[in-house]
Protein backbone atom coordinates (compact mmCIF):
# COMPACT_ATOMS: atom_id res chain seq x y z
CA UNK A 1 0.00 0.00 0.00
CA UNK A 2 1.08 3.52 -0.76
CA UNK A 3 -0.17 6.73 0.72
CA UNK A 4 -0.36 10.36 -0.31
CA UNK A 5 0.76 12.32 2.70
CA UNK A 6 1.49 15.90 3.71
CA UNK A 7 4.55 16.04 5.98
CA UNK A 8 6.35 18.73 7.91
CA UNK A 9 9.97 19.37 7.05
CA UNK A 10 11.97 18.97 10.27
CA UNK A 11 15.25 19.89 8.62
CA UNK A 12 16.91 19.88 5.21
CA UNK A 13 20.66 20.33 5.32
CA UNK A 14 23.68 19.98 3.12
CA UNK A 15 25.75 17.01 4.28
CA UNK A 16 28.31 16.68 1.47
CA UNK A 17 29.13 18.15 -1.92
CA UNK A 18 25.80 18.65 -3.79
CA UNK A 19 24.15 16.30 -1.31
CA UNK A 20 21.34 17.10 1.10
CA UNK A 21 19.54 15.26 3.84
CA UNK A 22 15.91 16.00 4.66
CA UNK A 23 14.05 14.79 7.71
CA UNK A 24 10.26 14.68 7.50
CA UNK A 25 7.63 14.24 10.17
CA UNK A 26 5.28 11.61 8.77
CA UNK A 27 3.55 8.30 9.21
CA UNK A 28 6.20 5.71 8.43
CA UNK A 29 3.85 2.76 8.92
CA UNK A 30 3.48 2.67 5.13
CA UNK A 31 7.09 1.63 4.79
CA UNK A 32 7.53 -2.13 4.97
CA UNK A 33 11.13 -2.62 3.90
CA UNK A 34 14.34 -0.73 3.39
CA UNK A 35 14.93 0.15 -0.26
CA UNK A 36 11.41 1.48 -0.76
CA UNK A 37 11.10 5.07 -1.89
CA UNK A 38 8.92 8.15 -1.75
CA UNK A 39 7.86 10.47 -4.56
CA UNK A 40 8.21 14.07 -3.46
CA UNK A 41 6.16 16.97 -4.84
CA UNK A 42 8.58 19.85 -5.40
CA UNK A 43 5.98 22.14 -6.97
CA UNK A 44 2.51 21.81 -8.45
CA UNK A 45 3.77 21.78 -12.05
CA UNK A 46 6.65 19.32 -11.91
CA UNK A 47 6.69 15.56 -11.85
CA UNK A 48 7.45 14.33 -8.36
CA UNK A 49 11.01 13.39 -7.50
CA UNK A 50 11.55 9.76 -6.55
CA UNK A 51 13.89 9.68 -3.54
CA UNK A 52 15.12 6.66 -1.64
CA UNK A 53 14.51 6.38 2.09
CA UNK A 54 17.75 6.47 4.08
CA UNK A 55 16.18 5.51 7.38
CA UNK A 56 13.00 5.91 9.35
CA UNK A 57 11.49 5.61 12.80
CA UNK A 58 7.83 5.64 13.85
CA UNK A 59 7.30 9.33 13.17
CA UNK A 60 10.06 10.34 10.78
CA UNK A 61 11.68 9.48 7.53
CA UNK A 62 15.07 10.67 6.38
CA UNK A 63 15.81 11.23 2.69
CA UNK A 64 19.31 11.76 1.30
CA UNK A 65 19.46 13.20 -2.19
CA UNK A 66 21.84 14.67 -4.68
CA UNK A 67 21.05 17.96 -6.39
CA UNK A 68 20.99 16.83 -10.02
CA UNK A 69 18.63 19.27 -11.73
CA UNK A 70 15.94 21.91 -11.27
CA UNK A 71 13.63 19.74 -9.16
CA UNK A 72 16.17 18.66 -6.58
CA UNK A 73 17.62 22.19 -6.53
CA UNK A 74 14.17 23.54 -5.60
CA UNK A 75 13.84 20.80 -3.00
CA UNK A 76 17.19 21.71 -1.42
CA UNK A 77 15.87 25.24 -0.82
CA UNK A 78 12.82 24.11 1.15
CA UNK A 79 13.91 24.46 4.75
CA UNK A 80 10.59 24.30 6.57
CA UNK A 81 6.85 23.98 6.07
CA UNK A 82 4.81 21.24 4.47
CA UNK A 83 5.70 18.96 1.62
CA UNK A 84 3.55 16.30 -0.01
CA UNK A 85 4.94 12.84 -0.61
CA UNK A 86 3.73 9.55 -1.98
CA UNK A 87 4.90 7.19 0.71
CA UNK A 88 5.71 3.47 0.73
CA UNK A 89 6.51 3.02 -2.98
CA UNK A 90 8.29 0.06 -4.55
CA UNK A 91 9.21 -3.38 -3.23
CA UNK A 92 12.40 -2.78 -1.21
CA UNK A 93 15.05 -5.30 -0.19
CA UNK A 94 13.70 -8.64 0.99
CA UNK A 95 16.20 -9.58 3.69
CA UNK A 96 14.42 -12.85 4.60
CA UNK A 97 16.62 -14.70 2.13
CA UNK A 98 19.88 -13.74 3.83
CA UNK A 99 20.68 -16.43 6.40
CA UNK A 100 23.77 -15.29 8.25
CA UNK A 101 25.66 -12.62 6.36
CA UNK A 102 25.23 -9.87 3.83
CA UNK A 103 27.52 -7.55 1.91
CA UNK A 104 26.05 -4.10 1.42
CA UNK A 105 27.82 -2.48 -1.51
CA UNK A 106 26.88 0.94 -2.85
CA UNK A 107 28.10 3.75 -5.04
CA UNK A 108 27.46 7.50 -4.70
CA UNK A 109 23.93 8.49 -3.77
CA UNK A 110 23.04 4.78 -4.15
CA UNK A 111 24.50 4.34 -0.66
CA UNK A 112 21.52 6.24 0.77
CA UNK A 113 18.89 3.45 0.71
CA UNK A 114 21.53 0.93 1.77
CA UNK A 115 21.92 2.67 5.15
CA UNK A 116 18.41 1.49 5.98
CA UNK A 117 19.19 -1.94 4.59
CA UNK A 118 22.32 -2.45 6.66
CA UNK A 119 20.57 -1.27 9.83
CA UNK A 120 17.72 -3.71 9.19
CA UNK A 121 20.27 -6.46 8.55
CA UNK A 122 22.03 -5.70 11.85
CA UNK A 123 18.70 -5.79 13.69
CA UNK A 124 18.10 -9.22 12.19
CA UNK A 125 21.42 -10.36 13.62
CA UNK A 126 23.14 -10.74 10.27
CA UNK A 127 26.88 -10.35 9.94
CA UNK A 128 27.13 -7.19 7.82
CA UNK A 129 30.04 -5.99 5.67
CA UNK A 130 29.89 -2.65 3.90
CA UNK A 131 31.66 -1.16 0.88
CA UNK A 132 30.74 2.35 -0.16
CA UNK A 133 32.32 3.95 -3.23
CA UNK A 134 32.39 7.68 -3.95
CA UNK A 135 33.98 9.96 -6.50
CA UNK A 136 36.06 11.68 -3.86
CA UNK A 137 36.18 12.43 -0.15
CA UNK A 138 34.07 15.59 -0.55
CA UNK A 139 31.14 13.47 -1.71
CA UNK A 140 31.58 10.71 0.87
CA UNK A 141 28.54 9.94 3.01
CA UNK A 142 27.61 8.13 6.22
CA UNK A 143 31.12 7.50 7.65
CA UNK A 144 30.09 8.74 11.12
CA UNK A 145 26.97 6.54 11.11
CA UNK A 146 28.94 3.47 10.07
CA UNK A 147 31.45 4.10 12.87
CA UNK A 148 28.61 4.38 15.38
CA UNK A 149 27.03 1.16 14.16
CA UNK A 150 30.34 -0.61 14.67
CA UNK A 151 30.00 -2.42 11.38
CA UNK A 152 33.01 -3.52 9.31
CA UNK A 153 33.24 -1.17 6.34
CA UNK A 154 35.56 0.01 3.56
CA UNK A 155 35.40 3.13 1.40
CA UNK A 156 36.72 3.45 -2.12
CA UNK A 157 37.32 6.68 -4.00
CA UNK A 158 37.41 6.97 -7.79
CA UNK A 159 39.80 9.90 -7.40
CA UNK A 160 42.32 7.58 -5.75
CA UNK A 161 42.05 5.04 -8.55
CA UNK A 162 39.96 2.71 -6.45
CA UNK A 163 36.60 1.13 -7.06
CA UNK A 164 34.05 -0.72 -4.98
CA UNK A 165 34.36 -3.97 -6.94
CA UNK A 166 38.17 -4.16 -6.57
CA UNK A 167 37.64 -3.51 -2.87
CA UNK A 168 35.14 -6.38 -2.69
CA UNK A 169 37.65 -8.74 -4.31
CA UNK A 170 40.56 -7.45 -2.23
CA UNK A 171 38.59 -8.00 1.01
CA UNK A 172 37.59 -11.50 -0.20
CA UNK A 173 33.95 -10.50 0.26
CA UNK A 174 33.09 -11.56 -3.28
CA UNK A 175 31.46 -14.78 -2.09
CA UNK A 176 29.04 -12.98 0.27
CA UNK A 177 25.38 -12.63 -0.67
CA UNK A 178 24.80 -8.95 -1.32
CA UNK A 179 22.55 -5.94 -1.68
CA UNK A 180 23.71 -3.23 -4.06
CA UNK A 181 22.63 0.20 -5.25
CA UNK A 182 24.56 2.71 -7.32
CA UNK A 183 25.56 3.49 -10.88
CA UNK A 184 24.55 0.82 -13.42
CA UNK A 185 28.16 0.05 -14.40
CA UNK A 186 29.10 -0.53 -10.77
CA UNK A 187 26.12 -2.76 -9.98
CA UNK A 188 26.65 -4.77 -13.15
CA UNK A 189 30.28 -5.32 -12.21
CA UNK A 190 29.37 -6.30 -8.66
CA UNK A 191 26.89 -8.86 -10.01
CA UNK A 192 29.49 -10.26 -12.42
CA UNK A 193 32.27 -10.53 -9.85
CA UNK A 194 30.23 -11.90 -6.99
CA UNK A 195 29.01 -15.45 -7.51
CA UNK A 196 26.58 -15.39 -4.59
CA UNK A 197 22.91 -14.43 -4.35
CA UNK A 198 22.38 -10.73 -4.94
CA UNK A 199 19.78 -7.99 -5.04
CA UNK A 200 20.22 -4.72 -6.95
CA UNK A 201 18.16 -1.56 -6.62
CA UNK A 202 17.67 0.23 -9.94
CA UNK A 203 16.99 3.83 -10.81
CA UNK A 204 15.61 5.60 -13.86
CA UNK A 205 13.56 8.65 -14.83
CA UNK A 206 10.01 8.06 -13.65
CA UNK A 207 6.65 9.57 -14.50
CA UNK A 208 4.14 8.73 -11.79
CA UNK A 209 6.13 6.49 -9.42
CA UNK A 210 3.18 4.18 -8.71
CA UNK A 211 2.81 2.07 -11.83
CA UNK A 212 0.30 3.94 -13.97
CA UNK A 213 2.35 5.49 -16.77
CA UNK A 214 4.90 2.83 -17.84
CA UNK A 215 7.52 5.58 -17.97
CA UNK A 216 10.02 3.42 -16.08
CA UNK A 217 9.14 0.00 -17.50
CA UNK A 218 12.02 -2.07 -18.83
CA UNK A 219 12.44 -5.57 -20.16
CA UNK A 220 13.81 -8.07 -17.65
CA UNK A 221 14.41 -11.81 -18.16
CA UNK A 222 10.84 -12.62 -17.12
CA UNK A 223 9.19 -9.82 -19.11
CA UNK A 224 8.40 -6.14 -18.83
CA UNK A 225 8.76 -4.73 -15.28
CA UNK A 226 8.00 -1.31 -13.88
CA UNK A 227 11.01 -0.16 -11.85
CA UNK A 228 8.67 1.86 -9.61
CA UNK A 229 6.23 -0.95 -8.88
CA UNK A 230 7.76 -4.41 -9.36
CA UNK A 231 11.12 -2.84 -8.41
CA UNK A 232 13.22 -0.94 -7.71
CA UNK A 233 14.91 -4.03 -6.22
CA UNK A 234 15.46 -7.03 -8.50
CA UNK A 235 17.34 -10.31 -8.18
CA UNK A 236 20.61 -10.05 -10.08
CA UNK A 237 19.79 -12.94 -12.43
CA UNK A 238 16.57 -11.19 -13.46
CA UNK A 239 18.27 -8.03 -14.76
CA UNK A 240 19.14 -7.47 -18.42
CA UNK A 241 21.87 -4.88 -17.90
CA UNK A 242 22.01 -3.81 -21.55
CA UNK A 243 18.46 -2.40 -21.18
CA UNK A 244 19.42 -0.01 -18.38
CA UNK A 245 20.68 3.44 -19.12
CA UNK B 1 -28.51 13.37 -13.22
CA UNK B 2 -26.40 16.01 -11.54
CA UNK B 3 -25.39 19.35 -12.94
CA UNK B 4 -21.99 18.01 -14.02
CA UNK B 5 -23.40 15.21 -16.19
CA UNK B 6 -22.53 15.09 -19.87
CA UNK B 7 -23.46 12.76 -22.69
CA UNK B 8 -21.10 11.29 -25.26
CA UNK B 9 -22.99 9.53 -28.05
CA UNK B 10 -25.45 7.97 -25.63
CA UNK B 11 -22.91 7.20 -22.90
CA UNK B 12 -23.79 9.29 -19.86
CA UNK B 13 -20.89 10.49 -17.72
CA UNK B 14 -21.66 11.79 -14.22
CA UNK B 15 -19.06 14.49 -14.82
CA UNK B 16 -16.99 15.58 -17.83
CA UNK B 17 -13.66 14.27 -16.46
CA UNK B 18 -11.99 11.41 -18.28
CA UNK B 19 -8.51 10.19 -17.35
CA UNK B 20 -6.43 10.21 -20.53
CA UNK B 21 -4.99 7.08 -22.03
CA UNK B 22 -1.44 6.30 -20.99
CA UNK B 23 -1.67 8.09 -17.66
CA UNK B 24 -4.16 5.76 -16.07
CA UNK B 25 -3.04 2.24 -16.93
CA UNK B 26 -6.11 0.01 -16.84
CA UNK B 27 -7.63 1.83 -13.87
CA UNK B 28 -6.16 -0.33 -11.13
CA UNK B 29 -3.17 1.84 -10.19
CA UNK B 30 -5.21 4.63 -8.60
CA UNK B 31 -7.21 2.42 -6.23
CA UNK B 32 -5.01 3.30 -3.25
CA UNK B 33 -5.95 6.96 -3.78
CA UNK B 34 -9.67 7.02 -4.57
CA UNK B 35 -12.66 5.17 -5.99
CA UNK B 36 -12.30 5.15 -9.78
CA UNK B 37 -16.11 5.34 -10.05
CA UNK B 38 -15.87 9.03 -9.10
CA UNK B 39 -14.53 9.84 -12.56
CA UNK B 40 -16.69 10.52 -15.59
CA UNK B 41 -14.72 7.72 -17.21
CA UNK B 42 -11.19 6.80 -18.19
CA UNK B 43 -9.39 5.78 -21.36
CA UNK B 44 -7.42 2.57 -21.02
CA UNK B 45 -3.75 2.32 -21.95
CA UNK B 46 -3.33 2.27 -25.74
CA UNK B 47 -3.90 -1.35 -26.67
CA UNK B 48 -2.69 -3.16 -29.78
CA UNK B 49 -3.53 -6.55 -31.25
CA UNK B 50 -0.32 -8.11 -29.98
CA UNK B 51 1.76 -7.43 -26.88
CA UNK B 52 4.19 -4.53 -27.28
CA UNK B 53 7.25 -3.93 -25.16
CA UNK B 54 7.50 -0.26 -26.07
CA UNK B 55 10.68 1.77 -26.25
CA UNK B 56 13.88 1.39 -24.20
CA UNK B 57 14.67 3.68 -21.25
CA UNK B 58 14.77 6.62 -20.79
CA UNK B 59 11.14 7.16 -21.68
CA UNK B 60 10.50 10.32 -19.67
CA UNK B 61 11.87 13.84 -19.77
CA UNK B 62 10.61 17.20 -18.55
CA UNK B 63 10.38 20.85 -19.46
CA UNK B 64 9.18 23.94 -17.63
CA UNK B 65 5.59 23.43 -18.81
CA UNK B 66 5.24 19.69 -18.43
CA UNK B 67 6.83 16.51 -19.69
CA UNK B 68 7.76 14.38 -22.68
CA UNK B 69 7.29 10.65 -23.00
CA UNK B 70 8.28 7.98 -25.49
CA UNK B 71 6.72 4.94 -23.81
CA UNK B 72 5.81 3.61 -27.26
CA UNK B 73 2.48 1.83 -26.69
CA UNK B 74 3.73 -0.78 -24.23
CA UNK B 75 0.74 -3.02 -23.56
CA UNK B 76 -0.05 -6.69 -23.05
CA UNK B 77 -2.19 -6.99 -26.20
CA UNK B 78 -5.95 -6.99 -26.64
CA UNK B 79 -6.46 -10.67 -25.77
CA UNK B 80 -4.75 -10.30 -22.40
CA UNK B 81 -6.70 -7.11 -21.68
CA UNK B 82 -10.01 -8.87 -22.37
CA UNK B 83 -9.18 -12.15 -20.65
CA UNK B 84 -7.22 -10.99 -17.62
CA UNK B 85 -7.62 -7.26 -17.01
CA UNK B 86 -11.27 -6.52 -17.76
CA UNK B 87 -12.62 -9.21 -15.36
CA UNK B 88 -10.62 -7.58 -12.53
CA UNK B 89 -11.67 -4.09 -13.57
CA UNK B 90 -15.34 -5.08 -13.71
CA UNK B 91 -15.18 -5.99 -10.02
CA UNK B 92 -14.21 -2.48 -8.98
CA UNK B 93 -15.61 -0.28 -11.73
CA UNK B 94 -19.30 -0.05 -12.59
CA UNK B 95 -19.00 2.39 -15.50
CA UNK B 96 -17.76 2.01 -19.03
CA UNK B 97 -14.31 2.89 -20.35
CA UNK B 98 -12.92 4.35 -23.54
CA UNK B 99 -10.93 1.58 -25.17
CA UNK B 100 -7.89 3.21 -26.76
CA UNK B 101 -6.77 1.20 -29.80
CA UNK B 102 -3.33 1.53 -31.36
CA UNK B 103 -2.11 -0.13 -34.51
CA UNK B 104 0.32 -0.44 -37.39
CA UNK B 105 -2.09 -1.50 -40.14
CA UNK B 106 -5.78 -1.09 -40.90
CA UNK B 107 -6.23 -4.83 -40.31
CA UNK B 108 -4.74 -4.57 -36.84
CA UNK B 109 -7.00 -1.67 -35.83
CA UNK B 110 -10.01 -3.55 -37.22
CA UNK B 111 -9.23 -6.78 -35.38
CA UNK B 112 -8.69 -4.92 -32.11
CA UNK B 113 -11.97 -3.04 -32.54
CA UNK B 114 -13.82 -6.26 -33.38
CA UNK B 115 -12.58 -7.89 -30.18
CA UNK B 116 -13.43 -4.89 -28.00
CA UNK B 117 -16.87 -4.65 -29.60
CA UNK B 118 -18.12 -7.64 -27.60
CA UNK B 119 -17.05 -6.15 -24.25
CA UNK B 120 -19.81 -4.54 -22.18
CA UNK B 121 -17.25 -2.54 -20.17
CA UNK B 122 -16.22 -0.69 -23.35
CA UNK B 123 -18.45 2.33 -23.86
CA UNK B 124 -16.51 4.09 -26.58
CA UNK B 125 -13.69 3.06 -28.91
CA UNK B 126 -10.93 5.64 -28.93
CA UNK B 127 -9.08 5.20 -32.20
CA UNK B 128 -5.50 6.25 -31.58
CA UNK B 129 -4.06 7.41 -34.89
CA UNK B 130 -1.82 9.90 -33.16
CA UNK B 131 0.82 8.08 -31.07
CA UNK B 132 4.07 9.93 -31.84
CA UNK B 133 6.31 7.25 -30.33
CA UNK B 134 6.01 4.28 -32.65
CA UNK B 135 7.44 3.84 -36.11
CA UNK B 136 5.26 2.94 -39.08
CA UNK B 137 1.94 3.23 -37.27
CA UNK B 138 0.08 5.55 -34.96
CA UNK B 139 0.73 9.12 -36.02
CA UNK B 140 1.41 8.19 -39.67
CA UNK B 141 -2.34 7.49 -40.02
CA UNK B 142 -3.20 10.72 -38.26
CA UNK B 143 -1.15 12.99 -40.50
CA UNK B 144 -2.79 11.95 -43.76
CA UNK B 145 -6.50 12.60 -44.30
CA UNK B 146 -6.93 9.70 -46.75
CA UNK B 147 -5.32 7.10 -44.44
CA UNK B 148 -7.18 8.46 -41.41
CA UNK B 149 -10.52 8.16 -43.20
CA UNK B 150 -9.73 4.67 -44.48
CA UNK B 151 -8.96 3.31 -41.02
CA UNK B 152 -11.98 5.09 -39.54
CA UNK B 153 -14.33 3.62 -42.17
CA UNK B 154 -12.87 0.15 -41.76
CA UNK B 155 -13.18 0.19 -37.97
CA UNK B 156 -16.66 1.69 -38.09
CA UNK B 157 -17.81 -1.31 -40.15
CA UNK B 158 -16.97 -3.83 -37.41
CA UNK B 159 -18.14 -2.03 -34.30
CA UNK B 160 -21.46 -1.18 -32.69
CA UNK B 161 -19.74 1.12 -30.20
CA UNK B 162 -19.39 4.87 -30.74
CA UNK B 163 -16.08 5.50 -32.48
CA UNK B 164 -14.04 8.51 -31.34
CA UNK B 165 -10.86 9.34 -33.23
CA UNK B 166 -7.95 10.69 -31.19
CA UNK B 167 -6.12 13.08 -33.49
CA UNK B 168 -2.63 14.48 -33.53
CA UNK B 169 -2.10 18.23 -33.26
CA UNK B 170 0.81 17.74 -35.69
CA UNK B 171 -1.70 17.44 -38.56
CA UNK B 172 -1.27 20.52 -40.78
CA UNK B 173 -5.00 20.86 -41.49
CA UNK B 174 -6.69 19.53 -38.38
CA UNK B 175 -10.06 21.17 -39.06
CA UNK B 176 -10.09 19.66 -42.56
CA UNK B 177 -9.00 16.30 -41.14
CA UNK B 178 -11.77 16.32 -38.55
CA UNK B 179 -14.48 17.32 -41.04
CA UNK B 180 -13.33 14.42 -43.24
CA UNK B 181 -13.35 12.02 -40.27
CA UNK B 182 -16.92 13.03 -39.48
CA UNK B 183 -17.91 12.19 -43.07
CA UNK B 184 -16.02 8.91 -42.79
CA UNK B 185 -18.25 7.89 -39.89
CA UNK B 186 -16.47 9.05 -36.73
CA UNK B 187 -18.95 9.53 -33.88
CA UNK B 188 -16.67 11.90 -32.01
CA UNK B 189 -13.17 13.33 -31.75
CA UNK B 190 -10.50 13.50 -29.08
CA UNK B 191 -8.41 16.65 -29.52
CA UNK B 192 -5.57 16.10 -29.17
CA UNK B 193 -2.78 13.68 -28.45
CA UNK B 194 0.70 15.00 -27.56
CA UNK B 195 2.88 17.34 -29.62
CA UNK B 196 6.23 16.12 -30.93
CA UNK B 197 9.24 17.44 -29.11
CA UNK B 198 12.66 16.62 -27.74
CA UNK B 199 15.17 17.49 -25.02
CA UNK B 200 18.94 17.27 -25.08
CA UNK B 201 21.21 16.38 -22.23
CA UNK B 202 23.02 19.50 -21.03
CA UNK B 203 26.38 17.80 -20.60
CA UNK B 204 26.53 15.51 -23.64
CA UNK B 205 24.29 17.48 -26.00
CA UNK B 206 22.63 14.19 -26.97
CA UNK B 207 18.87 13.42 -26.89
CA UNK B 208 17.60 12.40 -23.46
CA UNK B 209 14.81 10.15 -24.72
CA UNK B 210 15.70 6.76 -26.19
CA UNK B 211 13.42 7.44 -29.15
CA UNK B 212 15.07 10.87 -29.66
CA UNK B 213 11.63 12.53 -29.81
CA UNK B 214 8.69 12.21 -27.46
CA UNK B 215 5.15 13.42 -26.96
CA UNK B 216 4.95 16.78 -25.21
CA UNK B 217 2.17 17.10 -22.64
CA UNK B 218 1.28 19.09 -19.54
CA UNK B 219 0.11 22.61 -18.70
CA UNK B 220 2.48 24.19 -21.24
CA UNK B 221 0.39 22.92 -24.17
CA UNK B 222 -3.01 23.98 -22.81
CA UNK B 223 -3.48 27.13 -24.94
CA UNK B 224 -2.60 25.22 -28.11
CA UNK B 225 -4.91 22.30 -27.27
CA UNK B 226 -7.69 24.75 -26.43
CA UNK B 227 -7.25 26.45 -29.79
CA UNK B 228 -7.46 23.12 -31.65
CA UNK B 229 -10.80 22.39 -29.96
CA UNK B 230 -12.05 25.90 -30.77
CA UNK B 231 -10.96 25.65 -34.38
CA UNK B 232 -12.44 22.19 -35.03
CA UNK B 233 -15.72 22.88 -33.21
CA UNK B 234 -16.64 25.30 -36.00
CA UNK B 235 -16.26 22.59 -38.63
CA UNK B 236 -17.99 19.53 -37.13
CA UNK B 237 -21.29 18.48 -35.55
CA UNK B 238 -19.94 15.46 -33.63
CA UNK B 239 -18.86 15.73 -29.96
CA UNK B 240 -15.28 16.68 -29.09
CA UNK B 241 -13.35 15.50 -26.05
CA UNK B 242 -10.79 18.20 -25.21
CA UNK B 243 -7.36 17.00 -24.15
CA UNK B 244 -4.06 18.75 -23.48
CA UNK B 245 -2.60 20.41 -20.41
CA UNK B 246 -5.77 20.55 -18.32
CA UNK B 247 -4.88 20.98 -14.65
CA UNK B 248 -7.82 22.75 -13.00
CA UNK B 249 -11.61 23.18 -13.00
CA UNK B 250 -11.14 26.52 -14.76
CA UNK B 251 -9.25 24.73 -17.54
CA UNK B 252 -12.13 22.26 -17.85
CA UNK B 253 -14.60 25.12 -18.15
CA UNK B 254 -12.43 26.82 -20.77
CA UNK B 255 -12.12 23.61 -22.81
CA UNK B 256 -15.88 23.09 -22.70
CA UNK B 257 -16.54 26.72 -23.61
CA UNK B 258 -14.30 26.26 -26.65
CA UNK B 259 -16.41 23.32 -27.75
CA UNK B 260 -15.50 20.20 -25.78
CA UNK B 261 -18.35 18.04 -24.45
CA UNK B 262 -15.95 16.29 -22.06
CA UNK B 263 -12.32 16.71 -21.06
CA UNK B 264 -9.41 14.33 -20.67
CA UNK B 265 -6.80 14.83 -17.96
CA UNK B 266 -3.41 13.26 -18.53
CA UNK B 267 -0.10 14.51 -17.22
CA UNK B 268 -1.61 16.13 -14.15
CA UNK B 269 -2.66 12.65 -12.93
CA UNK B 270 1.03 11.78 -12.71
CA UNK B 271 1.98 15.01 -10.94
CA UNK B 272 -0.92 14.80 -8.50
CA UNK B 273 -2.71 11.45 -8.47
CA UNK B 274 -5.65 13.06 -6.67
CA UNK B 275 -6.09 15.87 -9.21
CA UNK B 276 -9.13 14.42 -10.98
CA UNK B 277 -11.23 14.13 -7.82
CA UNK B 278 -10.03 17.55 -6.68
CA UNK B 279 -11.09 19.03 -10.03
CA UNK B 280 -14.52 17.35 -9.88
CA UNK B 281 -15.07 18.88 -6.46
CA UNK B 282 -13.76 22.23 -7.66
CA UNK B 283 -16.06 22.11 -10.70
CA UNK B 284 -19.13 22.04 -8.46
CA UNK B 285 -17.86 25.19 -6.73
CA UNK B 286 -16.97 26.94 -10.00
CA UNK B 287 -20.41 26.21 -11.48
CA UNK B 288 -21.92 28.05 -8.51
CA UNK B 289 -19.43 30.89 -8.82
CA UNK B 290 -20.06 31.38 -12.56
CA UNK B 291 -23.82 30.75 -12.36
CA UNK B 292 -23.62 27.66 -14.55
CA UNK B 293 -26.80 25.64 -14.08
CA UNK B 294 -25.79 22.59 -16.08
CA UNK B 295 -22.23 22.20 -17.24
CA UNK B 296 -23.37 20.84 -20.60
CA UNK B 297 -24.94 24.27 -21.27
CA UNK B 298 -21.52 25.86 -21.69
CA UNK B 299 -20.28 23.58 -24.48
CA UNK B 300 -19.19 25.82 -27.34
CA UNK B 301 -20.39 29.05 -25.72
CA UNK B 302 -17.25 30.81 -26.97
CA UNK B 303 -18.79 30.63 -30.44
CA UNK B 304 -22.22 31.98 -29.56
Amino acid sequence: MMKLEKCLIVNNEKIALNTYQMKLLCDSSWIKRSGQFVNVAVDSRKLRRPLSITCYDEKHIVLTYKVAGEGTKLLSMKKSGEIEILNGLGNGFDLDVFESEVLVIGGGIGCAPLMGTLKEALQRGLNVKVIFGFKNEQEALFQKELEQLGVEYRYSFDGQNENAVDKMIEMKWDHLPFCTCGPVAMMKSVCEHNSSYGLASLETRMGCGFGACMGCAVEMKSGMKRICKEGPVFKKEEILWENLR
Amino acid sequence: MGKLAVNLSGMTLKNPLIAASGTYGYGMDYLDFYDVNLLGSFAIKGTTLHERKGNPLPRISEFEGGMLNCVGLQNPGVHDVIQNIFPKLEKIYQGQVLANIGGFSIEEYVECARLFDTQPIVGILELNISCPNVHGGGISFGLDIKSACEVTKAVKKVTHKPLYVKCTPQCSDLAGMCAALEKAGADGLVLCNTYLGMRLDKKSGKPILSNITGGVSGPGIFPQALYKVYEVYKEVQIPIIGCGGVTSADDVIEMMSAGATAVEIGTQNLIDPLCSVKIIHELEEKCKEYNIEKISDIVGRAHR
